[in-house]
């Protein structure tokens, strides 16, 4: 079903407000959907944010087109609206328990280590959210197929290098915190 | 430990692209949309209300000034003043209506009462505000003395004036006085 530019133009009051916010919902809607999803982890959850960005945006009325790099002020906007959506509290690995352990080592060392099931993706959220902040928020916007590190840094308010530094860290922990688990 | 390590890696970049795979359903963009276009219109309701009450209040006010400009009394006519019973009973309540309006509950029936001259005539309603009112037989008589005996006139308003103020004087003391007497009675027939 597809929604008119007319109507949607009607609804903000400058027309071509209109035409640039229906624009950015068609160009960035699925970069602002994964944002929110990579922190909610639920698709339920990731849409909803995903529709309240939007609206957020909508406020802004005509002051969409002043705006010189919509995708990043976008994906700030998402990444703020998910982190306040996210209101259960990081759950941490020690959470892990020892079945998910065995499934954990059978996916690294065995002959099909490649299947990655959900329940192997549950304990790589539960490493995730044991990591600190700081090492955390940029792992997470990484695993945005579409964010670089120039994009994370953007969104973060944080130089380049210190992202780039930070996702080096963040993969060593995890290394570090999986080879812990499997050698127990 | 190296062929180990690699697989680690491998395993590790596998798994952190599959947890940023999160496809939303067909149609993300047109439900978007959607939701914003039916949201300024429910944005653009939140007055209604407020313009509705201003409204009513506006015409309660409109058709209060236009009763009050209706009801001021006009001025005493001739007519009127040959009718003191009906007078009387129609000079309350016009004033009840218009002390009423200002001060609803503060006056009492006894300050009504008061206010309420016998003389004062009632209000004829006119169109016109103020009603013209033409003078009376005395009032013009009074006029014509004046104007012929000017220092006469002026002469008798001073010593009338000169006899109540004589007359206000002689009734404070007297109100003085009943107390000291009547003490005094009391202490004579103790």
């Amino acid at each position: 079903m597809a929604i008119p530019t007319v109507l949607l133009s009607q609804t903000i009051p400058v027309a071509q407000a209109g035409d640039t916010l229906e624009t950015a919902v068609r160009q960035h809607a699925r970069l602002v959907y994964r944002i929110a999803y990579s922190v909610l982890r639920n698709h339920h959850d990731a849409e909803d944010a995903t529709q309240e960005t939007f609206l957020k945006v909508l406020r802004y009325g005509s002051k969409l087109e002043r705006i010189e790099d919509q995708r990043n002020w976008l994906a700030r906007i998402a990444w703020r609206v998910a982190v306040d959506r996210r209101k259960t509290s990081w759950r941490a690995m020690q959470d892990v328990g020892p079945e998910e352990i065995e499934q954990l080592r059978s996916a690294v060392t065995g002959p099909d280590e490649m299947l990655l099931g959900s329940e192997i993706g549950k304990v790589l959220e539960k490493i995730m959210a044991s990591l600190p902040e700081k090492l955390r928020d940029p792992m997470l916007l990484s695993t945005v197929e579409e964010m670089t590190p120039a994009d994370i840094s953007a969104v973060l308010g944080i130089n380049e290098a210190a992202v780039r530094s930070r996702l080096f860290r963040g993969r060593q922990t995890i290394k570090e915190k999986l080879q812990s688990l499997l050698g127990g | 430990m190296e062929p180990e390590n690699r697989r680690l890696e491998e395993w590790l970049d596998g798994a952190l692209k599959r947890y940023g795979e999160g496809e939303p359903r067909l149609g993300l963009e047109n439900r978007i949309l959607a939701r914003l276009h039916a949201e300024p219109a429910r944005r653009s309701r939140w007055w209604w209300p407020i313009l509705a009450a201003t409204a009513a209040a506006a015409l309660i006010a409109g058709i209060r000034v236009s009763e009050d400009l209706k009801e001021v009394p006009a001025p005493p006519s001739a007519k009127a003043v040959s009718a003191p019973a009906i007078s009387k009973t129609r000079d309350e309540k016009q004033i009840a209506i218009k002390v009423g309006r200002r001060h609803e509950r503060q006056i009492s029936a006894r300050e009504l009462t008061k206010s309420v001259e016998p003389t004062q005539a009632p209000p004829v309603k006119t169109d016109q505000f103020p009603s013209p009112a033409p003078l009376s037989e005395q009032e013009k008589m009074l006029a014509r003395y004046v104007r012929e005996h000017y220092e006469q006139a002026v002469l008798i308003a001073r010593a009338q004036t000169e006899l109540r103020k004589r007359d206000a004087l002689e009734e404070n003391q007297s109100t003085m006085q009943p107390d000291n007497n009547s003490s005094d009675e009391d202490s004579k027939e103790n």
